[in-house]
């Protein structure tokens, strides 16, 4: 544990040390912020709840900026110390590679959080000027899960970003392949959840599709077979870039 | 060949893995557990949608046709999984009009469809075509083109749809011939009845054509009979038959033309209706002078929910009996539905060439207090709740002094709806199970023109600011 955290500890101060994450979020914020501004012109004109409670974490901007910014974080993690080096000499201790990819992980994953923080202080924001008790918005219960959604479905690209971090020493190579799998696999669900002419396909494109998961989280909604499904898939990410880093000990 | 094999037992282990991740995912497929965290009721089924949902042992296919651009869409579909997660039985299919042409045209022809944005369910045997019109209120507003909705009934429609055909009974409607009936086979743009038809099937009714000549009486399986216009006259032995069916619990709908004999005058005295010989004028309420307009509707089941207008063709006076002498058990009430305005009257001289309200010849005015003009009766006999223990079906009736109003060309404004509610009537089909609408939520921020710049410029320009300032000092940092 004391390795983890010592890990974790690292991981936290290389990536607050590089200028590229404050780019990330200076990026990010503004699309938040912009993305928070939107709704509030909406909700000026008038808006009915579900949409609204949908633009908090989904709208049309947010679900495509996840999957760019997420290998931007990611691209750095295995690459840049196997360019360094530094992978092979932290491979000869005693490290668990488990606990490696899994400090990795979860460093990535509160700068991730951290991103998402602003949206918190807009809501506050927005609470002072028209209390939710009268206007019904925002929900708490909505916004607990829309949280819930953000983090579920942030935490399986950043093991996909990582996973594709494994396999290269070239921090572009990770960053682009990772854009490439993320949109790709973003639209190509989207694709078949909401257009393809097959029933059976439309399924499998909605049990995959984080745009239409993201929809459903935002207005208040937790189903088990979609937490799963993100929980599961990360897993998967993250064991497999263990057997990949593994692979490189021998 | 040692690293070739510390891949290969890799690359085993990672698809190992990926199955174990799929199986689970198949476990919790099985199994959902859905929460909705936020305290909002919107999409919440009531206990009565739960109810049958639970007990529902035929697969249902939905099929929704709508666009993904209009307003009821997300409703519709939010409900709707509700309605998946609750029942493995429900398989619900989306089909846009717009993009799946080819699918749109088979399926639209399976259904008889004619219009978009409907929802069908179907088990099989038998399907309900549930319109928008049946899933929203809406309103029009001045100065807004599309109609706003004003609350979602999508449950109670999609429950009664489901309930209705659960339940299994299509109640058969004859619509006789014979006597130069409109028909429910001519297709006729202008004066066919094939519309009211098909709407009727995509109500759950069957629909037959009935000829009583060669017939010893009304079918036993008739729930409904519906006389639609006859215009030519009907021999005492058919009016005797028809009356007999009425007088046992039968349940008749009569539309008759203005200036047309058909031999039913004497029945529908017996039955409290007073027919005039007449051609009803409304110049307040008309477009071609042939038509009136109704606006003024009675307090009835039948047309309680009716808020559109209705356009008669040339329609005649259908009035209940001048004077109600005492209320025997035995005899029908008779409600007048709707009324001509004040200014009409209902003009006896019909061969005359230009309408004048005349009194001396018998003209009748719209504005009399105690006897408006009306154009259709409903007739109910037997509907006593004094009866002892044993439950009568009534006797019902509805009279309308018009066919033409919904015929192919005339199936405008509210006219389908006033056929179909006074059939349902007749059927006592009032909806199947009362499920109340859901107000549309709408949030609205009384922000000022100042506080949102205010607000911009924190969000889009402070927030992201501070990302920029602490980029600065470690880029600074880093130099150093």
């Amino acid at each position: 544990m004391g390795v983890f955290l010592s890990l974790l500890k690292k991981e936290l101060r290389t990536c607050f040390y590089s200028p590229i994450a404050y780019v990330v979020m200076f990026f990010f914020w503004i699309l938040t912020g912009g993305n928070f501004y939107w709704l509030l012109i909406n909700l000026a004109h008038g808006e009915s709840l579900t949409s609204a409670s949908q633009w908090m974490f989904s709208g049309f901007v947010l679900p495509f900026a996840i999957p760019v910014i997420v290998p931007l974080i990611t691209m750095r993690l295995f690459a840049e110390e196997r360019k360094l080096g530094t992978l092979e000499a932290l491979l000869t201790t005693s490290v668990k590679v488990t606990e490696l990819v899994l400090a990795k992980f979860f460093g990535a994953f509160i700068f991730y959080v951290v991103l998402w923080l602003p949206a918190i202080a807009y809501t506050c924001f927005q609470i002072k000027l028209a209390p939710a008790e009268v206007t019904g918005f925002p929900d708490l219960g909505a916004l607990q899960a829309g949280v819930l959604g953000v983090m579920l479905v942030g935490a399986l690209y950043i093991a996909i970003g990582l996973f594709m971090s494994t396999l290269t020493s070239n921090q572009i190579v990770a960053a682009i392949s990772g854009f490439a799998i993320l949109i790709g696999s973003l639209f190509v669900s989207m694709y078949m959840a909401y257009t393809a002419q097959s029933q059976s396909i439309r399924i499998v494109g909605q049990y995959y599709s984080s745009f239409a998961h993201m929809m459903e989280f935002s207005r208040g909604i937790v189903d088990s077979r979609v937490v799963v499904m993100y929980l599961g898939h990360a897993a998967w990410f993250l064991f497999a870039a263990v057997r990949v880093v593994e692979g490189r000990r021998v | 060949m040692k690293r070739f094999l510390t891949n290969l037992n890799s690359i085993v282990a990672v698809l190992l893995a990926f199955v174990l991740v799929q199986m689970i995912g198949f476990v919790a497929l099985r199994n959902p557990v859905r929460v909705n965290l936020s305290g909002r009721t919107y999409y919440q089924l009531s206990e009565k949608t739960l109810n049958l949902l639970k007990g529902l042992e035929h697969e249902v296919r939905v099929t929704v046709f709508f666009q993904e651009e209009h307003a009821l869409h997300d409703d519709v579909k939010n409900l709707l999984k509700e309605y998946e997660y609750q029942s493995r039985n429900i398989h619900v299919e989306w089909v846009d009009p717009a993009r799946d042409v080819a699918l749109t045209k088979k399926l639209a022809g399976q259904y008889g469809l004619n219009e978009a944005q409907v929802v069908v369910f179907d088990i099989g045997e038998n399907f309900r075509v549930v319109k928008q019109t049946d899933i929203a209120e809406m309103q029009r507003v001045k100065g807004i083109k599309e109609p706003v909705i004003t609350a979602f009934k999508g449950e109670q429609a999609f429950t009664s749809a489901i309930y209705g055909l659960i339940q299994g009974d299509t109640p058969k409607v004859y619509f006789l011939v014979g006597h130069g009936e409109q028909r429910i086979t001519d297709f006729d743009q202008m004066a066919g009845y094939s519309d009211i038809g098909t709407a009727l099937l995509q109500d759950n009714l069957d629909v037959q054509e009935l000829m009583l000549s060669g017939e010893k009486g009304i079918p036993e399986d008739a729930a409904a009979l519906v006389i639609p216009g006859p215009s030519k006259r009907m021999s005492p032995i058919e009016v005797e038959m028809i009356e007999d069916y009425l007088s046992r619990s039968g349940r008749v709908f009569i539309l008759l033309d203005a200036l047309k004999e058909t031999g039913l005058e004497p029945m529908l005295e017996r039955w409290g209706v007073e027919l005039r010989n007449d051609i009803v004028v409304d110049p307040e309420n008309t477009l071609r002078g042939s038509d009136v307009h109704i606006r003024r509707y009675n307090a009835h089941p039948i047309c309680m929910e009716m808020n559109s207008i209705v356009q008669f063709i040339l329609p005649r006076s259908i009035m209940p009996p001048e004077l109600a002498d005492g209320s025997s058990e035995d005899r029908p009430s008779v409600v007048p539905l709707f009324f001509t305005s004040e200014k009409s009257w209902s003009e006896m001289q019909v061969e005359e060439p230009t309408a004048k309200f005349e009194p001396e010849k018998g003209d009748m005015a719209g504005d009399d207090r105690e006897r408006p003009i009306s154009l259709g009766v409903a007739i109910e006999r037997g509907a006593s709740e004094t009866m002892l223990d044993v439950q009568i079906r009534p006797s019902r009736m509805v009279v309308f002094g018009d066919s033409d109003f919904v015929s192919n060309e005339s199936m405008v404004g509210g006219n389908q709806d006033l056929f179909m509610s006074a059939l349902n009537w007749l059927l006592e089909r009032e909806e199947l199970i009362a499920i109340a609408p859901k107000p549309i939520e709408e949030v609205r921020l009384s922000l000022s023109r100042s506080e949102l710049r205010k607000l911009f410029w924190i969000n889009v320009a402070v927030i992201p600011g501070v990302a920029m300032v602490f980029g600065l000092l470690v880029w600074a940092r880093r130099r150093k």
